[in-house]
């Protein structure tokens, strides 16, 4: 269990955040927008417009965000860039890593493109010394009546990039490294260039949630990540069952172990939402033992998206989600996904 | 959670001191799902135990679970495990279990940790033991040395409770009311959706007892016992030949709802070498992913469900059997893992259903 100093740190937020007045909050996903340097700026046309149309009070990036920046400069200067829609509203943003944080600026280190995160002044990034990944932390969102409660959290944890140390300190030489050999698990993927998420950041997320409980009575939270829970596949096996809208024709792509991560929030019992990005072509929502799961979508266009002869066709899945709470009935929420057709022009459409 | 270095010699502790032979060998015999039957036991099943004990000389039987047959008193209870113990008990080989779905029913009106504690007293070679605090019961470690004289650990044994039923998990949060509504759906997840799952709680107390071990006795490789089986044993299933599995899956493979990340929190910690499992009583298959091998032990118990659909007797009882892991202090990563077939043991009976 957590010290309550402890605690009271990782619940501290650089912009404290609560629910509006009228009881409302919204939450806005953008995922894997794959930007680059010099790269269209079409992506950025759907964001800015659908910030203005929604006008979210928190915009949470699923991961694969900026890359292939070649120093600092270059890389601050991208992310002032999408980050414009929020920073220019002073809207609170964060976001968790992807599976391609380690392109995100060659010369930097992942937790140094973190620090350099954290410095934007709307941006409530933080870090966990001492675990794995370095985008996991928690945002509480406090009553609109009371900034002792906690209405909601919303907990990000780190799916990695490569999980070719998982077995570090083994005693016999796993095998995981060269993989590519064995074959890929069930849900179909291929081992050596993902990660899941570690057992100390499920145990860091544990502590956090029960501490929680115990100072400040329980609290629903929202978790997002880039990679989703092998759970997911369920929902994707069984759309009817778990009242799954949209589209799931897309192979899961998610970490190549089970890392438990959907058992252990079910337990804790405080996760109501579980979102996430990674695979840009499914874009659905289901339920599974209580808890809400779906893909946040792709919105930027450099990322591989549909097979299609025209443009039109291969975006017609780009999008975005977005959260609306209302604090009386917080469980309840309503979830929509944005098409970016809506907000930007498909060529030959 | 915090494991301290008392605590730890603590549950390192046990009523008999386990250690390799002079000749450098352990050897482990496990049996699973006896099923046995207070009225109309099926004489084979002990049989098998008494001659596969006096054929291997294990220096200890690990039992995985799923004993009883139906409810008993206190008296038939302990009758059943004197019978079911005799073979080790008149050798004086020491055994241990953790519990299966179905350990409830060892005796009527018994709670868990009531029938954990008939076990532990009430049988003399039993090395049962519950940490205290998390889920299950059963949990527990054996540590094996190096020798009678050496106070170096070679080996764990890890034994955890994977449970009985899913809808004891604590659902008080009232978000998670539909739980079982959904756990019982038909789903496509080769899952019996009742069945519990190893907590969350019980992998961090393994994760920090290994942590805890590796601090006072260096880095000691384990096994990892429960009953039901690890998700990722579908991964056998479909690959076997990648996976080098050896041995037959007879039907398929049941493991709890939700995988609750005991494979991966092993392979991170980095002791686990061998994860062993009974509840699916005709698969008996084991391979090896990631540098850790994992599979069945089989079903001992002539009283259990056997073949599907099988038109006689011994086609019901062909894969009845237990698993000989033969340990060599020198080399333990390379042990040897067989699987024994009752069947060589006790002459079948033909019938005709």
């Amino acid at each position: 269990m957590m010290t309550k100093a402890k605690l009271d740190k990782a619940l501290k937020t650089k912009i404290p955040l609560s629910f509006n007045k009228d009881g409302k909050y919204k939450i806005l996903f953008f995922s894997d927008i794959h930007c680059y340097p010099g790269c269209p700026t079409r992506v950025l046309d759907a964001m800015e417009r659908m910030v203005e149309d929604k006008k979210p009070d928190l915009v949470l990036w699923a991961g694969d965000g900026p890359q292939g920046c070649k120093n600092r400069k270059e890389l601050v200067e991208l992310i002032a860039q999408f980050s414009a829609p929020m920073e220019s509203r002073g809207i609170p943003w964060a976001m968790t890593n992807g599976n391609h944080a380690t392109r995100t600026c060659y010369p930097l280190t992942v937790m140094q493109v973190e620090r350099v995160y954290e410095k934007f002044e709307h941006c409530l990034n933080k870090h966990v010394k001492g675990i794995h990944g370095y985008t996991n932390y928690v945002l509480p969102i406090y009553s609109s009546t009371s900034d002792e409660k906690i209405a909601l959290n919303v907990f990000s944890l780190d799916t990695g990039t490569d999980m070719s140390d998982i077995d570090n300190g083994r005693f016999v030489e796993s095998d995981i490294n060269h993989d590519y050999k064995l074959p890929s698990l069930p849900i179909g993927i291929t081992a050596h260039n993902f990660d899941i998420i570690r057992f100390d950041q499920l145990s860091w997320y544990w502590d956090v949630s029960a501490g929680v409980e115990k100072h400040y009575g329980k609290a629903p939270a929202i978790m997002f990540t880039h990679c989703c829970p092998h759970e997911m596949k369920i929902i994707q096996e069984n759309p009817e069952e778990t009242g799954a809208d949209g589209r799931l024709e897309e192979r899961i792509r998610t970490g190549p172990l089970n890392s438990g991560v959907f058992a252990t929030v079910l337990e804790r019992g405080d996760v109501i939402g579980f979102y996430f990005g990674h695979n840009h072509n499914n874009t659905a929502e289901g339920k599974y033992c209580g808890i809400r799961m779906g893909y946040v979508g792709s919105v930027g266009y450099y990322g591989y998206g549909m097979k299609g002869a025209t443009d039109a066709e291969k975006n017609r899945f780009r999008g975005a989600r977005l959260l609306t709470f209302d604090e009386s009935d917080i469980a309840n929420y309503t979830s929509e996904y944005l098409y970016n057709y809506n907000y930007v022009e498909h060529l030959d459409s | 959670m915090n494991i301290t270095q008392a605590e730890v010699k603590k549950l390192l502790s046990n009523k008999r001191k386990l250690a390799f032979r002079n000749s450098g060998e352990f050897k482990i015999l496990f049996f699973s799902d006896f099923h046995s039957h207070y009225q109309r036991q099926d004489p084979r099943t002990y049989q098998a135990v008494e001659r596969m004990i006096e054929d291997k000389q294990p220096d200890l039987v690990y039992m995985l679970g799923d004993l009883p047959g139906g409810p008993a008193s206190r008296k038939e209870a302990l009758e059943m495990m004197s019978a079911l113990t005799k073979p080790m008990d008149k050798r004086n080989i020491p055994w241990t279990m953790v519990f299966g779905n179905h350990d409830d029913s060892i005796c009527r009106g018994y709670t868990m940790d009531k029938i954990e504690r008939l076990l532990r007293t009430g049988c003399p070679g039993c090395l049962i033991k519950t940490a205290k605090g998390i889920h299950g019961f059963s949990n527990h470690v054996l540590p094996i040395y190096y020798s009678e004289g050496s106070d170096k650990i070679a080996l764990n044994l890890f034994g955890l409770d994977a449970g009985r039923d899913i809808s004891a998990m604590n659902t008080d949060y009232n978000l998670r009311k539909d739980i079982i509504e959904y756990l019982s759906e038909p789903f496509v997840l080769r899952a019996r959706r009742r069945f519990d799952i190893v907590r969350f709680d019980q992998i961090m107390w393994y994760w920090h007892v290994s942590e805890a071990i590796e601090k006072l006795n260096g880095p000691t490789p384990a096994l990892m016992m429960t009953h039901s089986g690890l998700g990722e044993t579908k991964i056998l299933e479909e690959y076997p030949e990648n996976l080098g599995v050896v041995g037959e899956f007879g039907e398929e493979v049941k493991v709890g709802a939700i995988n609750s990340g005991l494979f991966a929190a092993g392979l991170q910690r980095g002791d686990i070498i061998g994860f062993y499992y009974g509840h699916n009583h005709i698969n008996i298959t084991e391979g090896s992913y990631c540098g850790i091998r994992f599979g069945y032990v089989g079903s001992i118990g002539y009283n259990a469900y056997g073949m599907k659909k099988a038109m006689s007797d011994r086609e019901k009882n062909r894969l009845r059997g237990a698993r000989l892991l033969t340990i060599n202090r020198d080399d333990i990563l390379n042990y040897k893992s067989e699987f024994i077939s009752a069947n060589d043991y006790v002459a079948p009976v033909i019938e005709v259903y």
